[in-house]
């Protein structure tokens, strides 16, 4: 009976590891903005995401050391280990470029997962661009978005308005192969609403796949600070 | 059938309004623009990246040019959009210092209530929020009716 206990336990560990191979995510980000009137700005710092515990955080280091925690519906905000403020957030840790890269769903940018419908595919110019449209109670405030693939890797994002007018570009470059694992370390975006027009790149370096050290990051203990 | 037609016109006509053309050159941008958008700020971030030491006013004395650099903080790789609280201030405070004022006024104490509405409607109608913004408004009903029981009374 141990026997089998054992053989049993070995069987069920092993179908989790195949089942994510690719865990935790760590890496330098650089992320600068301009907007069109001439706004500025420049962060510098690193970040850190462990699929399982579901929480994306931010060590900023440039120009304000400080922290931010991306839970599943709030941000923390914490300077000098204290928590200073925290706000709702909209939009799930599920759907950031690290949970759907670690999950190996980057190439549809997690639209499907998010109710999103395929509608056209299209070849052009060696891209695969799909169009797909948002979930039926959301169409009269989402507008459809497309999603090109370049050798089967996530190329860029075009989303629209309800009107069908471009409101953002988004870019994801020079692709990073890690064992296995496949992260673009530029992503560039470009948004166009009304008159306002920005730019924003963000370039991610020195990337660390199942990284064993900096556990404390990884599983940030906010609650205690 | 003149009706018919005209309804199909407009119909095909209005579609094509709302429909794009799916082409590679929608996934194009100038890339010569984008990188001369970004001129001053690479240089600003090499200077960050070469001065890993230097504290952001010292780095100010070395490059005046870091002082024009926004602090807006929402900006961050993964892409997270905010949903927030009333102006960024604390829901208790927001809902306190409306119904304070608005009691003590007397005919104002509806602000209180509405106060609470806004951190209802804010939060996306988040219970923690909404609770703390009640607290509030409740607080500072008491406090700003209670203040102005003691000015008509002993002043």
């Amino acid at each position: 009976m141990r026997k089998i206990s054992l053989i049993f336990l070995i069987l069920l560990f092993a179908n989790n590891i195949s089942a994510q191979e690719f865990y935790r995510f760590s890496a330098e980000y650089s992320v600068k903005y301009k907007e069109k009137n001439g706004t500025e700005m420049l962060k510098l710092g690193k970040v850190f995401y462990d699929f399982k515990q579901k929480q994306i955080v931010i060590k900023n280091g440039f120009p304000v050391k400080e922290i931010f925690v991306y839970t599943d519906t709030t941000v923390y905000q914490l300077r000098n280990d204290r928590v200073v403020n925290k706000e709702k957030i909209i939009a799930p840790v599920e759907f950031s470029i690290f949970h759907l890269a670690l999950n190996e769903q980057l190439r549809n940018y997690g639209l499907d997962k998010a109710g999103y419908i395929l509608d056209t595919v299209k070849r052009d110019k060696g891209l695969i661009i799909a169009l797909w449209k948002p979930p039926v109670n959301f169409q009269n405030i989402f507008g459809n978005v497309l999603v090109s693939t370049k050798e089967k890797q996530l190329f860029g994002i075009v989303f629209l308005n309800t009107k069908g007018d471009i409101v953002s570009k988004h870019f994801f470059r020079n692709y990073q192969q890690i064992n296995g694992f496949s992260f673009p370390t530029e992503v560039v975006r470009m948004n166009y609403i009304d008159d306002f027009e920005s730019y924003e790149t963000t370039t991610y370096k020195k990337i660390i796949i199942n990284d064993t050290e900096n556990n404390e990051y990884y599983n940030y203990d906010f609650h205690k600070k | 059938m003149k009706k018919l037609l005209l309804i199909v016109f407009t119909f095909f006509i209005v579609q094509n309004i709302f429909s794009i053309e799916i082409n590679a050159d929608l996934f194009s941008f100038d890339e010569e623009k984008f990188e001369k958008e970004f001129e001053n700020l690479n240089k600003l971030e090499q200077i960050v990246i070469l001065n890993p030491e230097f504290s952001f006013n010292e780095l100010v004395d070395i490059n005046p040019d870091f002082l024009n650099l926004s602090f807006e903080k929402k900006y961050f790789p993964q892409e997270i959009n905010y949903t927030a609280e009333p102006g960024n201030i604390s829901s208790f405070w927001w809902s306190f210092s409306f119904s304070l004022v608005g009691s003590y006024t007397l005919y104002g104490a509806v602000a209180g209530p509405i106060s609470v509405g806004v951190v209802y409607l804010s939060s996306k109608k988040d219970r923690i929020e909404t609770k703390k913004a009640v607290w509030g408004c409740l607080t500072g009903t008491i406090l700003g009716f209670g203040l102005k029981y003691a000015v008509l009374t002993f002043m």
